[in-house]
């Protein structure tokens, strides 16, 4: 057999081993979007599932972790719409005294956004991406990532202005 | 960075550090680097293999049909002569061809106007891909022992493999067949888009002429029949041989031609026809069917492109329309909301435009309207929601004035229609409109929100 046309499988798996690396970053940053960490691991894994399937082509991505954040999205999306759940930041926030203790007003104002603008917010603040990551991971235009921003980042100054008044 | 945004991300960071360790429920990369130890089709035939080792396959003589036999075949049906088709799945079958080049070889052997996207159904109804599977075969092949043996997934399509005899279990019997079930998961449940037969290549068959006309091969010396359809399972007028044709009983197959291959069809027929092919020994021996349409668009859809986009539909969703407005790709999708204590609600809503989902009652009345005008990069997508008694509903913005037919209301999907815009400006009203075009109802304006339009040379 020519050795040169077979496929380096440790090659294209190290590849994953570097994304998978990242699993629980996105899963924490999913849980935060979507309001729920169990569907959150589950939706976290099933595109890691999808990506390690699909791995041949999701290699060659700009951003193979903005597609995983943005699949698991939807995935937990999807299952949210089916059922009723308990949202993570309706819950009291946990506590512990070697940490600093939760923004409490910040903290329900977050909750108090659509997973839309929170997905988008989640992106930019919690995982560091740029507009233009966080557009490309989320399939949508730069701009709207701006806009939608923008329209959080009023929305929360204007609640935590109603909180304080 | 201001100090609001300093805020958000240290609460971010807090609340991620405080969330529960949750462990992958996979092992993501086996240590020999076995994708099949992975894959969720692995693991399940895998499973199915310890089930089929209690199976043993009845002991049946079948006449003629022998692979490379001679070609005097006994071209009677005789009664049933084994078992009915036996559950749960059996796959003692080989692994021959790769997950993911399964669909496009299935795809090969069915004409070129049958599109997987647009296909009419053979069978619906709710059950796991084994379970209509064995429905379904044991509709086409009521004589032999047919099992499932293998289920893969590819681009949002279920594949389930169904042999008998040899390819089945392990036997000294040459005599055995085996093919593919083309499915797709929909709001309604399980659809069986064809059915397939390794070497049975019904690839050639053209409808779009008003004729269906074509040269059915096959790889082996087995007898042919062919039956050519109306959806309500009889034989089509053209059909040359429909005389004495009762369904499942004393003549059930080749209505439309029959014997040793190459089998030439050429039959004046009208809108859709199910095509339906079988081996035939003795008894029917495989399956190969799909329903060809004259006009292959289901008209509830306004695609622009080959398919919806999948990334865009979650897991028990149906894209119910796709396209592209300015340079995004778009997908309504649909999906059953169950409430306790109320009736399930069908609902709809547009991808990567995710927050406007709708869902409604059923059986809501009213000749109603409702749209939402969404912008998708620099395009738009208005989506309308129309309740029963609504046809059509005529669209008038500045710059043009057209009618949108509605669909959907006779299948069960919500009545949706979704209108993809590339132009400017995405304003105006719309009308519903009655099958007549009488206008039912008040206009209602409707604009895209959120447009962002990208001013010529800037």
């Amino acid at each position: 057999m020519d050795g040169a046309s077979e496929v380096d499988t440790s090659v294209t798996l190290d590849g994953f081993r570097e994304l998978h690396a990242q699993r629980d970053r996105l899963y924490r940053a999913v849980a935060l979007a979507v309001g729920d960490a169990a569907l959150a691991a589950d939706a976290i894994d099933e595109a890691m599932t999808r990506a390690y399937t699909r791995w041949e082509r999701i290699a060659d991505y700009a951003s193979p972790e903005g597609w995983v954040y943005r699949v698991a999205m939807n995935v937990a999306r999807s299952a949210l719409r089916k059922t009723r759940r308990e949202d993570l930041w309706d819950q009291p926030p946990e506590t512990s005294v070697v940490d600093d203790q939760p923004d409490l007003e910040l903290r329900s104002a977050i909750g108090r956004l659509p997973v839309k603008l929170r997905s988008v917010v989640v992106a930019r603040y919690l995982l560091d991406w740029s507009t233009a990551d966080a557009a490309e991971a989320l399939g949508i235009p730069e701009s709207t990532v701006k806009t939608r921003l923008k329209r959080a980042l009023t929305r929360l100054a204007k609640d935590l202005e109603g909180e304080a008044g | 960075m201001n100090t609001l945004e300093r805020r958000l991300a240290d609460t971010l960071r807090h609340e991620a550090a405080q969330l529960p360790h949750e462990e992958a429920t996979h092992t993501l990369i086996p240590a020999e680097q076995n994708r099949t130890a992975f894959s969720r089709p692995g693991l399940v035939a895998a499973t199915a293999v310890v089930a089929v080792m209690i199976l043993v396959l009845p002991v049946i003589w079948l006449g003629a049909g022998r692979r490379g036999g001679e070609s005097n075949p006994d071209t009677s049906v005789t009664n049933p002569p084994a078992t009915a088709v036996s559950t749960p799945p059996a796959p003692a079958t080989s692994q021959a061809t790769a997950p993911d080049e399964i669909l496009g070889a299935v795809l090969d052997l069915l004409p070129d106007e049958f599109d997987p996207n647009l296909a009419t159904p053979l069978l619906v109804m709710e059950g796991n891909p084994e379970e209509v599977a064995t429905q379904y075969l044991e509709t086409r092949l009521p004589y032999l022992n047919v099992g499932v043996s293998r289920v893969e997934e590819q681009d949002g399509y279920t594949l389930v493999e169904w042999a008998w005899g040899r390819f089945l279990v392990e036997t000294e019997l040459e005599q055995g067949h085996r093919g593919w079930l083309l499915m797709r998961r929909t709001i309604r449940g399980l659809e069986i888009l064809a059915a397939t037969t390794e070497g049975i290549d019904l690839s050639d068959l053209t409808i779009g002429t008003g004729n269906l006309r074509g040269v059915i091969q096959s790889n082996t010396d087995d007898f042919l029949g062919a039956d050519v359809l109306g959806l309500d399972e009889n034989p089509v007028t053209s059909a040359p041989n429909p005389d004495g044709f009762t369904p499942g009983s004393d003549f059930p197959w080749g209505t439309a031609g029959a014997g040793t291959p190459p089998l030439a069809l050429d039959l004046p027929v009208a809108e859709a026809v199910i095509v339906r092919v079988n081996r035939v020994g003795g008894t029917l021996l495989s399956i190969s069917e799909v329903i060809l349409n004259q006009d292959s668009s289901t008209g509830d859809r306004t695609d622009d492109q080959d398919g919806p986009d999948e990334e865009l539909v979650g897991e028990g969703e149906e894209p119910l329309a796709w396209g592209t407005a300015g340079e995004s790709r778009w997908v309504l999708v649909g999906w059953h909301l169950s409430v306790p204590d109320k009736p399930t609600q069908a609902c709809t809503g547009v991808r990567p435009v995710v927050d406007e989902d709708w869902c409604t009652l059923p059986d809501a009345g009213g000749p109603l309207v409702h749209a939402q005008a969404f912008a998708v990069g620099e395009g738009g997508v208005i989506v309308l929601r129309t309740q029963p008694g609504v046809a059509q509903v005529r669209i008038d913005t500045d710059l043009e004035s057209q009618v949108v037919e509605v669909h959907g209301e006779s299948d069960g999907y919500p009545p949706t229609a979704v209108l993809g815009t590339k132009a400017t400006p995405v304003a105006g009203v719309l009308t519903p409109l009655g099958a007549r075009g009488e206008e039912l109802g008040e206009p209602i304006p409707f604009s895209v929100t959120e447009y962002v339009r990208t001013p010529a040379g800037g």
